[in-house]
């Protein structure tokens, strides 16, 4: 039995790491809590994880994080939002770069918790998190009117 | 190829050493950033009726993109191309201040790929973001066709809230030796302007349409005041299933004794495989150039061109790939020329491990320790 429970433990915390995302389970955008924004449109949604748009409506910078490969919130979002392929997402940020449209492409972050406390502590930054890993002091954004919990949410 | 390998060690080793030196000279630097991209290519070519065939050492490429603070960033691309003496020509390419007031107000100054068209400003020397081995005749380095490099000030941004885009630009324009920039100043007193709108909008398709217009005065040693206008179009599919590259350019010339245009289009076709041959993308490209032989400014440089090209990129690497190229060709009156193309293009990204898809979280260590 104390076998099972252990298998069945490091199966969670494996599950944990690589971001599983259950199926049904939305992903919710999240931003730094000085982020004078609490709704943005899909259209809007993407032109800032394209980068297209790179400074709030204050004109404070935007800082984009977003999950290493594998995680399944990443390939919901790279989906849906960026509507990429992984190789189409790599040369999308090198081709940015080069042409000099942005001087940097977006920071990495390799699990959850580590999104959470980094969008709390880089101002102006925003990403991406299942729902169900969130605490309660992260600021979620709705899109297009929706939170993650109701439904028609777009990042379902 | 002992010379081969003595310069292609001399140039990694540059390359290698300027990228360490100056990321290494950024983290020391708390609140600024850099960005170090690094493009290399080594190419084999076999071409009928010509010298100089086999291995060829292609451009190494450095670009530095420096964030000095939130707003203020500097952009420098370097590169050392072989040349048929032994030696190197390193030059820079790229270099100009930003400072981006916002998304619809961005103005640097500096020298940059003119931003004419699409093919100059989207690929210029990085070989691994195109499809292609070659650049297209128009815009190929070195091209007489097109101002290939522009020195000035630039302002562009976003219009409104929109996928609408725009660039002013104000410089110097093309100088005595018609294909380089004036880069200490206008030979002829006469600024070259240019403006150019462009529409992207998110999707699927990578869909990206533009137009940018050119002006300019030129002058000849023996013709002073010839008028250019260039006129550019063009509707790209920037994704890889398919990828579309359709561009027109149009160039009228006029001076007190003659008048000539020069039109150019070609179209680029590829399609990344799927299953097991995602790594494969074959392509096509048609190009046709036509210059009037009363053009005051090319009329006598006999560049009339029309090519087929038609290969396929191997990504074998995530960032490295080879390609395999053949090209059927006519330069002016020459006849025409068929020719077999390899290359081994690469790209590094010294700033991030070589991640390619975005620097690592450099504010996490400072962040979490405020």
């Amino acid at each position: 039995m104390k076998k099972l429970i252990m298998v069945l433990a490091l199966l969670i915390a494996a599950f944990g790491a690589t971001g599983g995302l259950a199926e049904g389970q939305p992903v919710a955008i999240v931003v730094h809590p000085d982020v004078q924004v609490s709704d943005l449109t899909t259209s809007q949604l993407r032109r800032i994880f394209l980068a297209d748009q790179q400074f709030w409506p204050d004109r404070s910078r935007i800082v984009l994080l977003v999950r290493a490969p594998k995680a399944d919130d990443r390939n919901m979002v790279l989906d849906r939002i960026y509507q990429m392929s992984e190789s189409e997402y790599s040369r999308y940020w090198i081709a940015k770069i080069f042409r000099a449209e942005i001087a940097a492409g977006p920071q990495i972050v390799f699990s959850s918790n580590m999104a959470q406390e980094l969008v709390t502590a880089i101002p102006g930054s925003i990403t991406f998190i299942p729902s169900s890993e969130i605490d309660s002091h992260i600021k979620v954004l709705s899109i297009d009117g929706l939170l993650p919990d109701q439904p028609g949410y777009a990042l379902h | 190829m002992s010379c081969f390998i003595r310069y292609g060690a001399r140039l990694a080793i540059a390359v290698v050493a300027i990228a360490v030196t100056a990321t290494a000279f950024a983290q020391d630097t708390l609140g600024q950033r850099i960005n170090t991209l690094i493009f290399g290519e080594i190419d084999y070519r076999e071409r009928e009726d010509e010298g100089n065939d086999g291995f060829v050492i292609g451009q190494g490429v450095a670009q530095f993109n420096m964030r000095l603070d939130d707003r203020l960033s500097v952009f420098t691309e370097l590169t050392a191309t072989a040349r048929k003496d032994q030696s190197f020509d390193f030059s820079v390419e790229r270099l100009f201040v930003r400072y981006d007031f916002s998304d619809n107000f961005k103005l640097s100054a500096g020298r940059y790929h003119t931003p004419l068209g699409y093919w100059n400003s989207a690929f210029h020397h990085g070989s691994w973001l195109q499809t292609s081995i070659s650049r297209p005749e128009t815009v190929k380095f070195g091209s007489n066709v097109v101002p290939i490099h522009f020195v000035g000030a630039l302002l562009e941004g976003n219009i409104g809230d929109s996928d609408f885009g725009y660039k002013v630009g104000y410089g110097n324009g093309r100088s005595d030796k018609i294909n380089a920039p004036g880069d200490v100043g206008d030979s002829n007193n006469s600024r070259a302007w240019m403006i150019a709108g462009h529409y992207r909008p998110p999707g699927r398709l990578g869909l990206h349409v533009g137009f940018s217009l050119y002006v300019d005065e030129i002058d000849r040693e023996f013709e002073p005041g010839i008028d250019e206008q260039l006129f550019s179009a063009y509707l790209a599919l920037e994704r890889e299933a398919p990828e579309v590259v359709v561009e027109y350019t149009y160039a009228n010339h006029e001076s007190s004794l003659s008048d000539g245009n020069v039109s150019s289009i070609y179209g680029q076709v590829a399609y990344r495989l799927t299953g097991n041959a995602d790594k494969f993308k074959p392509y096509l490209r048609a190009e046709r150039l036509d210059v009037d032989d009363d053009d005051p400014l090319l009329g006598m440089l006999d560049l009339d061109y029309e090519g087929l090209i038609a290969g396929t990129r191997w990504d074998f690497s995530p960032s490295a790939v080879l390609k395999v190229e053949v090209r059927h060709e006519e330069f002016g009156n020459t006849g025409t020329r068929n020719s077999f193309w390899l290359q081994l293009a690469f790209v590094f990204n010294a700033s991030s491990g070589n991640r390619l898809y975005g620097a690592r979280a450099p504010e996490y260590r400072v962040a979490l320790s405020r």
